[in-house]
């Protein structure tokens, strides 16, 4: 392995560490972040054109959200 | 969220829910970086369910859609102070255990119950799919993983074939 390679890995790997040691209810106003970004590229004008997303609420408009039963 | 989790603890103190426990990835965010969810799956306990072996969301749905909370229901999710949230009975007696030694935690001041790794991944393998082994292997290489304790689980609960198999085909061992 490229030495650069290498140390992308490494600090990907102690940036999710990091992440991970974080508290909880830090780590949950991310996740908060992350979805309501994720609901708002759904409901973007420039996605329905291309798309036929109606709700963003709905299940198979969140195909890379974890939505089902055992999320 | 911290909404969210007031309204189910209300709940249990009402009585419309026994012990709950977060699984799914919020549970798994207890443990690891976070990650990208659509909604919140709570795994719940029944207390009022007097003479019925029957297994009803009822009371919860009625609870939830009554004033003050007048959540809306979308597809199997309640809406609950902005988050979808998934109510699920265990399903086995896997998620019974699980529900019955998760851990007490807080957020912010709000105390709630979230499965421990070792459950959360058991449940990961049994269910199965790519994004369950993904998170399975970032438990793993987190290394917040009790191993003993979780093939424990996975021999009492019979999942052991998979669990090689999983070996065989996702890591070096």
């Amino acid at each position: 392995m490229i030495p650069l390679l290498k140390q992308i890995i490494e600090q990907k790997r102690a940036a999710r560490e990091r992440l991970a040691a974080l508290p909880f209810a830090r780590k949950l106003e991310i996740v908060e972040k992350m979805r309501q970004r994720s609901l708002l590229i759904a409901t973007s004008p420039l996605r329905r054109s291309s798309t036929s997303v109606h709700n963003p609420l709905s299940s198979d408009s969140q195909p890379r959200m974890d939505t089902d039963g055992h999320g | 969220m911290k909404a969210t989790l007031q309204v189910i603890n209300q709940m249990v103190s009402d009585g419309v829910i026994g012990q709950y426990a977060i699984g799914g990835a919020i549970g798994a965010t207890f443990y690891l970086e976070p990650v990208a969810t659509f909604d919140l799956d709570v795994f719940i306990s029944f207390k009022n369910m007097p003479g019925s072996s029957l297994v009803t969301l009822a009371p919860i749905y009625d609870y939830l859609t009554r004033p003050p909370h007048l959540g809306k229901i979308e597809n199997e999710h309640l809406m609950i102070e902005g988050w979808p949230v998934q109510f699920l009975p265990p399903g086995s007696p896997l998620e019974e255990e699980a529900l019955a030694e998760a851990i007490e935690t807080d957020v912010d001041g709000i105390s709630t119950r979230v499965m421990t790794a070792e459950h959360l991944v058991a449940i990961a393998l049994k269910t199965g799919r790519a994004k369950d082994k993904l998170r399975i292997t970032q438990f793993r290489e987190s290394n917040c993983l009790n191993v003993d304790k979780l093939e424990q689980i996975i021999a009492r609960h019979g999942l052991l074939e998979k669990w090689g198999r999983f070996k065989d085909n996702y890591t070096n061992e």
